[in-house]
């Protein structure tokens, strides 16, 4: 269960988020270490990569670069770019985790890929995306993202953090993906609005990629935890009717409760209700179960050779 | 522990430092541990990362808080001798 004051203090200032202020500050510094690593890398390569959500929140939204936890770093590559930016990694040092023998067939429809750096005693994650979208992306204009992107401040030019109401549609469409239970979603959401979001902008684009549902259910938590009333008229801009908003609110309860996400049916179901997009949505959806279903023919098979071999034996 | 004035500290390799909101903030990255200094630490830490001699760093603390030189000195020595101990910094 959030600590909703605690959430609410910390919308203020991130700090108040903080368990142990210490260890964010030293966290701080190997992430800004493995940024200018990566950066350099890209550099050299004539490659170039958005940073999104946390990482980039922390150094373009936050008063404190420090004060905003992550697990990871996360990454998103022209999907033509991808290979070239892992093998930087990889020689960089990053351990490229591989595609799991289970998910051979599914794993790419989930558009991302762990690489893990070891700085002595000390690992950090960094997450390479082609896009942040689960299943059956939304159509996200990436180049156009790019070009409203801007380099991050003391970092090399090849990282790009968004503009604010790109970042604010990409932490939505996050949250939207966790079941709105991030709750450092409304942290970020707060400081993107604190640094001034261009509402016009926003809802454009949100319309452009999709996302009003999401929009709408993001803006309408964010207003209650702010009790911001110059947000109402923003949330009504992503107004989506009475059983729409009544299938949000059941599939969505207001108030984040910390429960972990999980991909499944369930999961699934509730996410067809943000969907604008019936038809991409039910293709994805389609096309992911029919790659789980080979990925799981292909493990039976991979097995029962394995069996035939040992009998043989 | 004996240091001269012309001796110089140098930081560990290993060691990633920053200064936040006025507090320098250090990392080993070896044990993974993390070390926050205070007002004249930090001074002094940055004062080192710019290879400033023992002595110039003495009297520099001297300068800014307004102490006579043998306790600045002793606070330095007392720091390095800590930060040498923990294998963040050498005297060269």
């Amino acid at each position: 269960m959030i600590d909703e004051a605690r959430l609410r203090q910390a919308c203020d200032d991130p700090r108040a988020w903080l368990v142990d202020p210490g260890h964010a500050r030293a966290a701080y510094l190997v992430r800004r270490r493995v940024l200018a690593d990566i950066g350099a890398a890209l550099d050299q390569r004539g490659l170039a990569a958005l940073v999104v959500k946390g990482a980039a929140l922390a150094e373009t939204a936050y008063p404190h670069p420090w004060s905003r936890p992550m697990s990871d770093i996360d990454l998103v590559v022209r999907p033509a770019e991808l290979d070239a930016t892992l093998a930087a990694l990889a020689k960089l040092g990053g351990l490229v985790s591989p595609v799991p023998r289970d998910r051979r067939w599914s794993f790419a429809q989930l558009g991302e890929r762990a690489v893990t750096f070891q700085l002595g005693a000390i690992r950090c994650l960094v997450e390479v995306h082609t896009h942040i979208d689960r299943i059956a992306p939304r159509p996200v204009d990436w180049e156009g993202v790019r070009l409203r992107s801007a380099p991050m401040s003391g970092l090399p030019e090849s990282l790009l953090a968004p503009s604010f109401e790109d970042h604010a549609l990409i932490v939505i469409l996050h949250a939207a993906l966790s079941d709105f239970q991030h709750p450092l979603a409304w942290v970020d959401l707060a400081q993107l609005w604190r640094q001034g979001v261009d509402v016009t902008k926003l809802v454009r684009r949100a319309r452009e990629w999709r996302l009003g549902p999401a929009c709408h259910r993001a803006l309408s938590e964010l207003n209650a935890i702010l009790m911001a009333p110059q947000l109402n008229a923003c949330v009504e801009r992503f107004n989506a009717g009475a059983i729409r908003r009544w299938l949000i609110a059941v599939a969505f309860p207001a108030r984040p409760q910390g429960a972990p996400r999980v991909l499944g049916l369930s999961w699934i179901a509730r996410q067809a209700v943000l969907r604008d997009d019936p038809l991409r949505w039910l293709c994805g959806t389609t096309r992911f179960g029919v790659a789980r279903l080979a990925d799981r023919v292909t493990v039976l098979a991979s097995a029962s050779r394995i069996a035939a071999f040992a009998s043989d034996g | 522990m004996a240091i001269s004035s012309e001796q110089r500290v140098a930081i560990t390799p290993e060691v990633l430092s920053r200064t936040l909101d006025g507090e320098a903030i250090l990392l080993d990255l070896a044990s993974g541990t993390y070390f926050g200094l205070d007002g004249v630490g930090t001074l002094l830490w940055e004062l080192f990362e710019q290879g400033t001699t023992v002595g110039e760093a003495t009297a520099r603390i001297v300068a800014v808080y307004d102490v006579d030189a043998t306790t600045a000195r002793s606070d330095l020595e007392e720091l390095l001798s800590e930060l040498t101990r923990r294998g963040l910094v050498r005297v060269s």
